[in-house]
């Protein structure tokens, strides 16, 4: 299990983290969202001992990285970016790492094995594509077979059937009883992939929910769309039952504040022909969408109450 | 490229769990000799004076009573030569940081020191290694000569303070120059900051004793102090150039060293990565 507790990690007056807390469970895939720049590698970074915060703390199963007794037994870490020496082979790279535990040439080649380096584990990594690089990332994340698996971004630069994998492989992992945690800024990718998220926006915990609940906050959840042979008339009916109606572009009637038998009822009643009535789900897209929106809000009012303050 | 599912039981994994100093060691040994610019560099640094000791050798006029012994001849070769050595220690010390993959040894090392201190063995066994194979082979292909054949090779206090000091020397200054790269982190400015320093040496040989009475605290004066002939000491000596022991200068430069690395290693241990 993954603790964060109140993490704060400044950059002189720039704080990339602030005051942040959340736990990564066992047996979850634990999505960590938020855009460019939001604090998520610095975060991971803290976590396993590379940055050191300026306040707050971070612990896996409830030590501090740094006092693991067998780091990488304990925890796969794939950082962000090419972790390993350009000049070192991907089998000299996982060699390296695999020494400092006393972890077998078999275990090396039975992770290049399952990430599919073996064409390629004696070249050099510098010669590498991102995807390889990414392979790499994660063969030495899984190298010590650990309980606990941290992942800075893993799908990106990944070909279709090695995004594939990586799902099928964490949600595998995951339900071994691991705790898996990774971050993107692919929503739709964490959508697929994770049933508890973390969203994170500035450095600011956002959210911090299962995936269900927050598809649940989405602005588009439970939206009707409908599509009329007399779609004025239908429309005008709806909204004198309170419900409010927007047209998307294609031309299609999107009604909230209702549900698709009533509006399915209302159409009856009024003999107007129903070319196509749906429910649409909400995304984590529009979730966060509507998440970062509120925290804008909210970062926007305190700025302005600050100013208000100093006056 | 083909993809496995994942599920296999884990082979390999070791009995003893957790990182240990002898682990970190073999991990950095190995992690050092598996880059070919380590290999490049090692191989320049070893071969460098045996060549020039081979050319300057079979030249006929070079005169064998100006040199007198063969460690005269082999180790004042190495005021020039120790630069590849030198920058080995710089590239051993700066790498991981330069290019960013420091990263992966402290997320597997986390609490540093050991990582650190381990390719601090590392450097001085490469370097012990270089400096001996150096000196040996030089040593070896001038005898092969006929001014070789006409120097002596007695060991005198002169001439074992010549080998084994030079030897010394050249570990602890590559050590020295392994902790410059961890403490600076960057591969371009520690080469610009070893060239500054051991080149400031050689430039002020012989210079007026105000500046020498500093120069001969400087890292790299034990090179020029150490290689000298005595009578070149004595020399240096009555114009009150040389206000140290040939040996007080490699224990400075040893001095040097160990500040160095211990600066190196305190700072890489308070970096973020």
């Amino acid at each position: 299990m993954i603790e964060v507790s109140h993490l704060s990690k400044h950059y002189g007056s720039v704080a990339a983290v602030n005051d942040l807390s959340f736990v990564a469970r066992p047996g979850v895939v634990t999505g960590f969202l938020g855009p460019n720049g939001a604090g998520k590698s610095t975060t991971i970074r803290a976590i396993v001992g590379l940055e050191r915060p300026t306040s707050g703390s971070a612990t896996v199963d409830g030590r501090r990285y740094a006092d693991l007794r067998a780091p990488l037994q304990e925890v796969g870490t794939m950082l962000d970016g090419r972790g390993a020496h350009p000049g070192r082979t991907a089998v000299g790279h996982l060699m390296g790492l695999a020494r400092t535990h006393g972890i077998g040439r078999s275990r090396v080649d039975q992770v290049i094995a399952l990430t599919g380096l073996e064409s390629v584990a004696r070249r050099r990594v510098g010669t590498f594509s991102l995807g390889m690089g990414q392979r790499l990332g994660i063969a030495a994340a899984l190298l010590g077979d650990p309980a606990t698996l941290i992942l800075d971004e893993p799908v990106n630069g990944l070909d279709p059937d090695g995004v594939l994998w990586v799902r099928g492989l964490l949600r595998a992992l995951a339900a071994e009883g691991r705790t898996v945690f990774l971050s993107s800024h692919l929503m739709s990718e964490l959508a697929e992939t994770a049933t508890r998220i973390i969203v994170i926006g500035q450095g600011r915990l956002l959210a911090d929910d299962d995936l269900e609940n927050l598809l649940a906050t989405s602005e588009r959840a439970g939206l009707v769309r409908v599509r009329a042979d007399d779609q004025s008339t239908l429309a005008t009916a709806a909204r004198e039952l309170g419900a409010r109606v927007t047209t998307d572009e294609a031309g299609t009637l999107e009604i909230s504040g209702t549900d698709a038998a009533a509006v399915g009822a209302l159409a009856a009643r009024l003999g107007v022909n129903l070319l196509e009535l749906s429910t649409a789900s909400g995304t984590l897209e529009d979730a966060y969408l509507s998440l970062t929106a509120q925290a804008a809000q909210y970062a926007s009012n305190r700025d302005d109450a600050g100013r208000g303050a100093t006056r | 490229m083909s993809t496995h599912a994942a599920g296999a039981p884990p082979v390999g994994m070791p009995s003893r769990v957790g990182v240990t100093f002898a682990r970190a060691v073999a991990s950095e040994w190995f992690k050092v000799w598996g880059l070919r610019s380590t290999r490049v560099v090692f191989a320049v640094s070893v071969l460098l004076t045996p060549a020039l000791a081979l050319i300057g050798a079979s030249d006929p006029n070079v005169p064998a009573d100006g040199y007198g012994t063969l460690a005269y001849w082999v180790v004042s070769l190495t005021i020039l030569t120790q630069f590849p050595l030198l920058l080995l220690g710089v590239l051993l010390g700066s790498g991981e940081t330069a290019n960013r993959s420091a990263a992966s040894t402290f997320v597997a090392v986390p609490t540093r020191t050991p990582a650190l201190l381990a390719r601090t063995v590392v450097t001085i066994t490469t370097s012990t290694a270089a400096a001996l194979l150096s000196l040996g082979l030089a040593a070896a292909v001038t005898l092969a000569t006929g001014l070789g054949r006409e120097l002596s090779t007695e060991l005198t206090p002169e001439t074992t303070r010549m080998w084994l000091g030079t030897s010394l020397y050249l570990v602890a200054a590559t050590t020295f120059c392994f902790g410059l790269g961890l403490l600076v982190g960057r591969t371009v400015l520690a080469v610009l900051a070893t060239f500054a320093i051991f080149i400031l040496d050689l430039a002020t040989i012989g210079a007026p004793g105000a500046l020498t009475s500093i120069t001969a605290f400087l890292p790299g004066h034990a090179a020029s102090a150490v290689t000298s002939s005595e009578e070149f000491l004595d020399v240096l000596r009555s114009m009150d150039a040389a206000p140290l022991d040939p040996w007080a200068n490699v224990a400075i430069t040893i001095g040097w060293a160990g500040a160095a690395v211990l600066a190196g290693i305190v700072r890489t241990r308070r970096r973020d990565v």
